[in-house]
């Protein structure tokens, strides 16, 4: 039988994967839940290196915005990477992630050259991001 | 009996791996998998799976044009595709539903739902019973 759930995480929004770091387990999934999340979770470690190379794509962005020199070729590179991250992360249950990156594709996806007046805004969220993905942790 | 077939096609390696497992353990399908609009097109032409899941955007055919080709084709113009996409304005599923598309589904979707969202829009039964809704 299933139970009542904990209350959620203020970061969590309606979703079902258990994301916060604070997180117990679920008691209320079902073995094959379980099982799926299990697999999830080792989805979100074997592809983590090709999730920190689109932020690094976001982070070299920002940077290059900050010192006048982003070109319009990175900043579509930026606003694809962070459009990747946005369904990936969201996918995998961070949501906050997936809100992140999705502010800065909008960002990003602004017309070439991008006002510098966005850089602080932009820096702010790939730092944000940044944690986010160091504190995400999937539990099975 | 044999198991329905679908075939996910999607460029972001997260998102058709979720999508496989979720597919293939809450659903109960075989699940094909395509990296590109390409690679899904020569799959869906040899492999005839029952359904496609065409992710809009990708680099190189994106999901609308891989879409009118799998329709030009005797082979695939029969299979339901249900698009995968970020976009969720009234205007773009308006403008997807008349490219001749059987659903769309937003992303990110909740790994735990996505079978159920897919049975629904093509009348199929899932393995797992659909999830207990708490408020």
């Amino acid at each position: 039988m299933r139970q009542e759930r904990r209350q959620k995480e203020p970061l969590e929004q309606e979703g079902s994967l258990r994301v916060s770091p604070k997180a117990p387990p679920d008691v209320s999934n079902s073995d094959i839940e379980q099982q799926m999340i299990a697999r999830i979770a080792s989805i979100w470690e074997r592809n983590k290196e090709a999730r920190s190379s689109r932020v690094t794509i976001l982070e070299r962005a920002v940077a290059a915005l900050l010192e006048g020199t982003l070109s319009p070729e990175a900043q579509r590179a930026a606003e694809r990477a962070a459009h990747r991250l946005a369904g990936s992360l969201g996918t995998l249950g961070s949501y906050q992630g997936s809100r992140l990156a999705r502010e800065m594709e909008q960002i990003f996806a602004g017309q070439a050259p991008l006002d510098s007046a966005e850089a602080s805004p932009l820096s702010n969220l790939v730092v944000r991001l940044h944690q986010e993905l160091e504190r995400h942790q999937i539990f099975t | 009996m044999s198991n329905r077939r679908i075939m996910v096609v999607d460029d972001e390696e997260d998102i058709l791996e979720v999508a496989q497992v979720s597919l293939e353990m809450l659903g109960g399908w075989d699940v094909l998998t395509a990296r590109s609009g390409g690679e899904g097109l020569a799959k869906a032409e040899s492999a005839q799976p029952e359904a496609i899941l065409l992710d809009v955007m990708m680099p190189d055919m994106d999901g609308p044009t891989t879409l009118r080709k799998l329709q030009s084709l005797a082979a695939t113009r029969d299979i339901p595709v249900i698009l995968l996409t970020a976009k969720v304005q009234a205007a773009d599923h308006n403008r997807f539903v008349q490219l001749g598309v059987s659903g769309v589904i937003t992303k990110p979707f909740d790994p735990l739902e996505l079978p159920h969202q897919v049975a629904k829009i093509l009348g199929w039964q899932c393995l797992a019973p659909e999830r207990v809704k708490y408020q």
